[in-house]
């Protein structure tokens, strides 16, 4: 298993207020080749995407995708949930060649 | 019912107005001041390309400064060593491509980039289009956003801005089209679902929603030459060089908005 060598933007507050809603917001870059198209020598271009993400909360899943083909490039991806207590936010991904992202946030919840 | 003088002088006052306002409107949009690509697009892209941290061309600024600050593996200098932060070469970057009297030719800021990583990191330059020479470009150009595209073209180079003129006017492809003629001629006009711009360079490199990937100044002009059916110019060749000149002191007065969100 490889490091996605590819950059991530990750955008979380470091605090919030408890039981306010937090927004998180994801940025990744990757090709999500379809596996459909034709290159300029005629072969077909062979499929590489993002195959899942995660993101968990406190060691909770929040949000579990399979992501499929028909995605854009460097899909873009936001979410919210309810700042309950400080933990971490966690952020995983892997690819269909085995590439996985790992990225971690401590999100702070003051009273 | 007669209108009293008062009503019709009120009247004649606002027709006079507004035949003022029409000739000033319709000056402006024809003669009109040159236009960044940004004018010809929808309210949800121009929204990407000012969002701080959703536009994606920001993962290559964000990979650009790391490539910045990173020594290479020749263990010569990182650019960072030499040059500070990328924002100390933002005066430079808008007067690009630029006379270099050494070299008697024309350079852009690819080229001087990959000139740097040759002479002084001994390392073998980015092609064009890799992912590490992208990543600088933008980051550079990013660091000179706002800053208008200047209009200096030094006497030596004015054949050069000539010949780049004549080569956006000159027809070329099967479909016997100039730049000419769909960035000036028909600009703003309607192109299947697609407006036309009128051909800017101040936002290079861009994202491109077609390409799904960021891409550089001579990677557009290859697309719009193979779009008319020509045989486009390998990359950083002269003629492209000296169109980017030409289009660079066209367009001059526009604010750098790298890395930009275009369709």
């Amino acid at each position: 298993m490889g490091t996605l060598s590819l950059p991530v933007r990750l955008a979380l507050p470091t605090e919030a207020p408890a039981g306010s809603v937090v927004s998180l917001r994801l940025l990744l870059q990757h090709p999500m080749e379809t596996g459909y198209r034709i290159g300029e020598d005629g072969a077909r271009i062979p499929r590489h995407i993002l195959t899942a993400l995660r993101v968990s909360y406190g060691g909770r899943v929040i949000a579990a995708l399979t992501l499929r083909p028909a995605i854009a490039a460097n899909p873009y991806f936001a979410l919210s949930f309810i700042a309950e207590q400080t933990g971490p936010v966690t952020l995983e991904a892997e690819d269909d060649r085995g590439a996985t992202l790992t990225e971690t946030r401590t999100l702070t919840v003051v009273p | 019912m007669f209108p009293s003088t008062h009503a019709r002088r009120f009247l004649e006052r606002c027709l006079a107005l507004g035949l003022v306002l029409f000739l000033v409107l319709g000056l402006s949009l024809s003669a009109g001041a040159a236009q960044s690509g940004l004018a010809y697009l929808g309210e949800e892209l121009k929204a990407l390309q000012a969002d701080p941290f959703a536009n994606p061309g920001l993962l290559w600024v964000d990979r650009g400064t790391a490539l910045w600050q990173a020594a290479p593996a020749s263990g010569a200098p990182a650019c960072a060593s030499c040059h500070g932060a990328p924002e100390s070469l933002r005066e430079v970057i808008p007067t690009l491509p630029r006379w270099n009297d050494a070299t008697q030719r024309l350079e852009n800021l690819e080229g001087l980039i990959r000139q740097c990583q040759s002479e002084h990191q001994h390392q073998a330059p980015a092609p064009y289009e890799s992912e590490a020479l992208l990543a600088l470009t933008t980051r550079l150009a990013h660091g000179a956003r706002g800053l208008p595209l200047s209009a200096a073209v030094a006497p030596e180079a004015a054949p050069a801005l000539a010949r780049g003129e004549a080569f956006f006017r000159e027809r070329r492809g099967q479909l016997g089209l100039s730049c000419a003629d769909c960035h000036e001629r028909y600009k703003g006009a309607r192109l299947r679902g697609d407006r036309v711009s009128e051909g800017m360079i101040n936002g290079f490199p861009i994202y491109r929603l077609t390409w799904q990937t960021l891409g550089s100044r001579h990677r557009m002009f290859r697309w719009c030459n193979e779009a008319v059916r020509a045989e486009p110019y390998p990359f950083g060749a002269e003629p492209y060089l000296e169109l980017e000149l030409f289009l660079r002191h066209r367009g001059s007065g526009l604010p750098l908005e790298t890395p930009a969100v275009r369709r």
